[in-house]
């Protein structure tokens, strides 16, 4: 799996380094919205990754490889989940550094829960990706930006919603994810067999 | 022990099957697997490494159950080149060579660069800006360059100058100096297989027709080509193809141990008996 992840990261450092300098942005504006998009947008790299696999037909060469199905899904959600905890921390970062510079306040709690909302989206649009593949699942990806806002939305509301406790919040969705991540990555492998074959 | 086995491989797709594949490719050996467009020879080389599940049949290679969990394991000792590099065009070659290392236990660095080198290759440039033939020969140094025991080609010389395809099957019989080593090649240039291969497989409409050494192929049949009266010595069952040669005259393909004595028969190309097999299966 170590060369999956090498590959798709020297595959996709453009996009990644433009990726982050978007996310700095966000981060650096102070608004609840545009802090936990930057967390959530970190949902579409393993989407670029598996457009640029499909482009040049790697799976036909990953398929005589010494790779495993279940490596080659399982890279995809480990490039998802080092990318969305790198941009939680370099927002957290961001958001400590302006806080205290410009004496605001922000709630990590709602960028942690960002950063849950960008996992499930992963969770939910990978296993798609993987059975309908990027070019044919065009629909895919305008879904995916609804997931993206939409997330973000209904983070940004949560603190909002009467007798809510962030922290509970937090840990629920945390045990959530877990599940439906095991879930998914079991989905994930099925689909790519059934689709390769 | 065989390089690869197949027993009764059957594997339907669409409106396309392999049927009932028996095929034995015997170690040290080189075979090449030749048809038509749409015969089954990729298919065949993807049930082969695994890419797809045969719906009944066993297939072995290099000992292991492709179906089985220890099968990853010993792809770490098959070299595969297909039709193109399919590596995501970004990469350069300094990139593929780490992702290989980090791919194949026994990747030898030094070895793929002292390909690239003789190849001359440059090694920043993104493999986009590749030639085709530069393409085939990166895809080939990274098959030869992890100790592979098995070496399997799909397709890899179709698209290259004459120049190329020679420096590539020069290095494949590098390759066949060891005794264990073995090399399955599908190509549609029967002219290559010929200067390579011990043994030559035919696949058509998704059958083996034939696997035969290629001397014991060439030695089989003969090209009789004489007058109508001459040709109506020859037992029918003899006879592969026959066509008027629009002389008065017929030139066939027969089995040459079937013939009357007295009749002279031209030697046969590997080309020939894969022709003449497919032009008979077209009559029939």
């Amino acid at each position: 799996m170590k060369a999956l992840l090498i590959k798709d990261i020297i595959t996709i450092w453009k996009q990644m380094k433009l990726m982050l300098a978007l996310i700095l942005v966000f981060s650096v504006v102070s608004s609840d919205y545009q802090n936990i998009f930057a967390v959530v947008y970190a949902a579409l790299i393993p989407y670029i990754a598996i457009a640029y696999d499909e482009k040049s037909k790697w799976n036909r060469m990953a398929a005589m490889l010494p790779y495993s199905a279940k490596d080659i899904v399982w890279s995809k959600y480990v490039l998802g989940f080092v990318f969305c905890t790198a941009t939680l921390i370099l927002t957290v970062t961001i958001r400590f550094a302006v806080s205290t510079v410009c004496s605001e306040t922000f709630d990590v709690l709602l960028l942690v829960l960002g950063y849950i909302g960008a996992i499930l989206i992963m969770d939910i649009s990978l296993p798609l990706m993987f059975r309908f593949g990027v070019e044919k699942g065009r629909v895919l990806m305008i879904f995916l930006i609804m997931l993206i806002c939409g997330g973000t939305t209904a983070v940004v509301a949560i603190p909002q919603m009467p007798n809510t406790n962030i922290f509970i919040a937090v840990l629920s969705a945390f045990a959530v994810t877990i599940v439906l991540t095991a879930l998914s990555v079991w989905i994930s492998s099925k689909l790519y067999l059934k689709r390769e074959n | 022990m065989n390089a690869i086995e197949m027993k009764n491989v059957n594997k339907a797709l669409g409106d396309f099957a392999i049927q009932n594949l028996d095929f034995v490719l015997p170690e040290g050996c080189i075979c090449g697997l030749v048809g038509e467009n749409g015969a089954g020879k990729s298919t065949t080389i993807r049930l082969i490494m695994g890419a797809l599940r045969a719906d009944s049949g066993e297939i072995g290679v290099l000992g292991t159950d492709v179906n089985s969990s220890e099968f990853i394991g010993t792809k770490q000792d098959i070299g595969v080149v297909l039709d193109d590099a399919f590596f995501p065009e970004v990469l350069n070659a300094s990139q593929i060579r780490r992702i290989m290392r980090n791919t194949y236990v026994n990747w030898n660095d030094a070895l793929f660069d002292s390909y690239i080198r003789d190849f001359s290759l440059p090694v920043s440039k993104p493999i986009k800006d590749y030639s085709r033939g530069m393409r085939m020969k990166l895809a080939i140094a990274a098959a030869l360059c992890h100790d592979a025991k098995l070496l399997v080609l799909d397709e890899a010389t179709a698209g290259l100058d004459p120049i190329v395809r020679d420096e590539v099957l020069d290095m494949l019989n590098e390759f066949t100096r060891r005794e264990d080593h073995s090399i399955l090649i599908s190509s549609h240039i029967i002219s290559d297989l010929e200067k390579l291969c011990d043994y030559i497989a035919f696949i058509h409409e998704g059958k083996l027709k034939f696997c035969e050494e290629k001397d014991v192929l060439i030695e089989k049949y003969g090209i009789f080509a004489g007058t109508n009266a001459q040709f109506r010595t020859i037992d029918s069952d003899a006879v592969i193809y026959s066509e008027s040669n629009g002389l008065g005259g017929v030139r066939a393909m027969v089995l040459r141990d079937r013939i009357p004595e007295g009749i002279q028969l031209e030697k046969c190309s590997v080309e020939d008996v894969i022709l003449n097999t497919v032009k008979g299966e077209k009559k029939r």
